[in-house]
């Protein structure tokens, strides 16, 4: 282990279309057609209800995906059962974490860099349900600290979830890489908290596929990296 | 221990698969509620498999609202609701465990074995799954209606293996052999078993069955207990 002259303590990542693949747009749309047919809504309100309580999920507003289904429904004029609220949310769990995949070279990656002496840590924004699903990847084992919205009750790029990462950590946030795809501000808002911010750009991407909020990868004017496996030369 | 989890399938290994006649009078029953020839009714259900074991329909209710679609049929609410239910109330009482196959799920439990269910279902399972006797047996379940996949993709059996953070390697599987369901959890590395139940000659619900099977076979779950020594 090498713990002198590192320019970095620790490396920092998002996590969706980071550290595991992007969810594609075209099927997250189906799971919500399927959501929306298990309560019985019609679909277009539905999804439009679903992406407009984007930052409610991401903050921990609601506390479990059905009550989130339940808030759209009761805005619906619905009032599905119990068990077809659930459905919903089940379908959404499953769909969820069959998409959770990781990137190629994540878990090598993480590998190396705890090997090396670094410290590993994700940031995500998230809905309540993704910390159990991530808990169940056997990435997780690999990941020091992660900290997720729904639970802190904050976003990126709001500092102060940079600063809570890097306390965890019991880093400075200047000793931390952050490494993102560039969605949500992450980038601004990880340098804004002191810490290194480096683009990471899926060049195979299918832009028409993807849901992106806020991204600011487009006229990033910092470091970029094409894929996980040039992260090592950056610690080096 | 040769396996830490045992995974299962549940229509045909841990309760009887839906019989054929049983399972169309219900249909001809939810036919009458909402005023439809209960031949076209049957019809359109049964074209729609597919569909149902693969959330698209997720619930009895969007099932027979697509059926009235299709026929030109306004679907009233109350109708749907009272037609729906007579599936689910079906779909509860088509639940219960063969006899001894609790038990045989509790000894596993107790000898510290994990314990699956992977289920090519339609969403009134997960429904009603809750309030089962098998329901708290069970370390893991994976519906395909939910994940919106079937047996035999390899993507469902590591679902569950994820879930149990056990390698598939260390996982027996057993199942009466509906949908290629032992050949796709060979693929993933698991250690398929037929359960070819004596029960199982009546004309039973089941797709792609693995008639062809060489691996090895069992006749009753009990005999799970043995295969782990």
């Amino acid at each position: 282990m090498r713990f002198i002259n590192k320019k970095y303590q620790a490396v920092i990542f998002d996590l969706f279309g980071t550290l595991i693949d992007k969810i594609s747009l075209r099927d997250h749309i189906n799971t919500l057609n399927q959501m929306a047919s298990a309560v019985s809504a019609p679909p277009d309100e539905f999804i439009r209800w679903w992406f407009a309580t984007f930052d409610d999920r991401g903050l921990g507003v609601f506390k479990s995906l059905d009550e989130n289904i339940d808030y759209i429904c009761r805005k619906l004029g619905l009032h599905p059962k119990k068990g077809q609220v659930n459905l919903a949310a089940q379908i959404n769990i499953e769909r969820t974490a069959l998409a959770m995949r990781p990137c190629p070279f994540a878990a090598e990656l993480l590998s190396a860099l705890k090997t090396e002496g670094y410290r590993t840590c994700l940031i995500t924004n998230c809905s309540a349900e993704i910390p159990g699903l991530f808990d169940a990847m056997p990435l997780a084992a690999l990941v020091d600290v992660a900290v997720f919205s729904a639970l802190e009750r904050m976003q990126k790029p709001d500092p102060r979830i940079y600063r809570l990462a890097a306390k965890r950590l019991a880093v400075k946030p200047e000793t931390c890489l952050f490494i993102g795809d560039g969605d949500c501000n992450e980038l601004t808002g990880a340098a804004r908290a002191g810490m290194h911010p480096v683009l990471i750009r899926n060049p195979d991407e299918d832009r028409a596929d993807v849901h992106r909020a806020d991204f600011e990868g487009d006229d990033w004017q910092g470091p970029v990296i094409y894929s996980l496996k040039e992260a090592l030369n950056l610690v080096k | 221990m040769k396996y830490s989890a045992v995974i299962f399938d549940l229509f045909g290994t841990l309760v009887d698969s839906f019989s054929r006649p049983e399972y169309e009078s219900v249909l001809v029953e939810m036919a009458a509620i909402v005023g439809i020839p209960h031949d076209k009714f049957v019809r359109l259900w049964l074209s729609t498999f597919q569909e149902r074991n693969t959330g698209i329909h997720p619930t009895p209710q969007a099932s027979i609202r697509y059926i009235c679609q299709q026929l030109d049929i306004v679907a009233i609410d109350d109708s749907v609701e009272r037609a729906a239910r007579v599936r689910l109330d079906y779909t509860a009482r088509s639940l219960k465990p063969r006899p001894g196959n609790a038990e045989v799920l509790t000894r596993l439990r107790s000898k510290g074995y994990k314990t699956g269910l992977i289920s090519d279902c339609t969403g009134d399972i997960p429904m009603v799954w809750e309030d089962t006797e098998l329901a708290p047996l069970f370390d893991v379940t994976v519906f395909s209606c939910l994940a919106g996949i079937r047996k035999p993709d390899p993507r469902i059996y590591r679902l569950a293996t994820d879930r149990l953070a056990v390698p598939p390697q260390d996982c027996l599987y057993i199942g009466d052999g509906g949908s290629a369901e032992l050949t796709g959890a060979a693929r993933v590395g698991m250690h398929p078993v037929l359960l070819r139940h004596p029960d199982d000659s009546v004309e039973p619900i089941t797709v792609d069955r693995e008639e062809d099977w060489q691996g090895p076979v069992i006749s009753t779950l009990q005999e799970v207990l043995t295969l782990l020594k």
